[in-house]
């Protein structure tokens, strides 16, 4: 159990813009965590080269698998990168392309407790940060 | 006749300890859309007790942005069935995704307890965006 609260800051914008000049949407959300100190205990940050396209593993084993909050981007500049907690693929990045997703990766049995990236065609560096976040209350991924 | 489109996103994540130990990462990138289908966005109601379709199966992929704006309860969404156990992202209230999947399944959201209202937008791409 950590005795020093956690929380993460998330912000973001997306736009569409019509070939006409029309902005069809605009979205610019945010979010602040809430602090905690029982389930948030852990900040994993780092860039990784995938090994080909097997799948190349971030470890999440010591972290809270319930919810990690979990943000990937591409930043080679040859081939996309999918990201696979739990075997799922929640992302398909090509290069310069970044995700963001509160990530429930316990899996049947609570038994997973990797966060997978496979390169399409070759090795692509990609840089990684994940923070724990409070529990969800669901057991397993569905 | 489809229409062309660019989406522009960025995205900030910051994750701090009270101890006062910070990281940061953020990214930005543009997508150039060609002659695609479908492009959902607004406000929907997501229910507990089955999937609501967020976006149809696209033809090669989609961007997808969901937030929760639900004061309580949070919300799954899938890619694909919730029975195929496809889980994106679970939100909690105030909580939101943004991600690109190039892949052909549903775009479905089910709630925890009780329904809530999501905010979103997922547009279809293709093969070159």
């Amino acid at each position: 159990m950590a005795t020093t609260s956690l929380s993460v800051s998330v912000s973001g914008s997306v736009s569409l813009v019509d070939s006409q000049g029309t902005t069809v949407f605009s979205y610019s959300p945010s979010f602040t965590s809430a602090s905690t100190t029982v389930d948030s205990a852990l900040i994993s940050t780092g860039e990784i080269l995938t090994t080909g396209t097997a799948a190349t593993t971030i470890n999440l084993a010591v972290h809270n698998k319930d919810l990690v909050y979990t943000f990937i981007k591409n930043v080679d500049t040859d081939y996309p990168i999918a990201v696979n907690p739990d075997g799922d693929t929640i992302a398909n990045l090509k290069p310069g392309e970044c995700m963001f997703s509160p990530v429930h990766i316990d899996g049947a049995g609570d038994a997973s407790a990797n966060l997978d990236l496979v390169a399409t065609t070759a090795a692509q560096k990609v840089q990684y940060l994940i923070c724990d976040g409070p529990d969800t209350g669901i057991s397993t991924d569905d | 006749m489809p229409q062309n489109y660019t989406l522009s996103a960025n995205l900030s994540m910051s994750a701090s300890s009270a101890s006062g130990y910070t990281q940061s990462l953020s990214g930005a990138y543009s997508l150039n859309i060609t002659g695609v289908d479908q492009v959902e966005t607004g406000r929907k109601d997501i229910t507990h007790d089955g999937d609501i379709t967020i976006m149809a199966a696209p033809g090669v992929g989609r961007f997808i942005y969901v937030k929760n704006l639900d004061d309580t309860n949070f919300v799954k969404i899938y890619d694909g069935a919730a029975s195929a156990a496809d889980l994106i992202g679970i939100l909690k209230p105030g909580e939101f995704l943004m991600t690109i999947i190039r892949g052909t399944g549903t775009t479905v959201g089910r709630s925890d307890t009780a329904t809530v209202t999501i905010e979103y937008a997922a547009v279809e791409i293709d093969a070159n965006a």
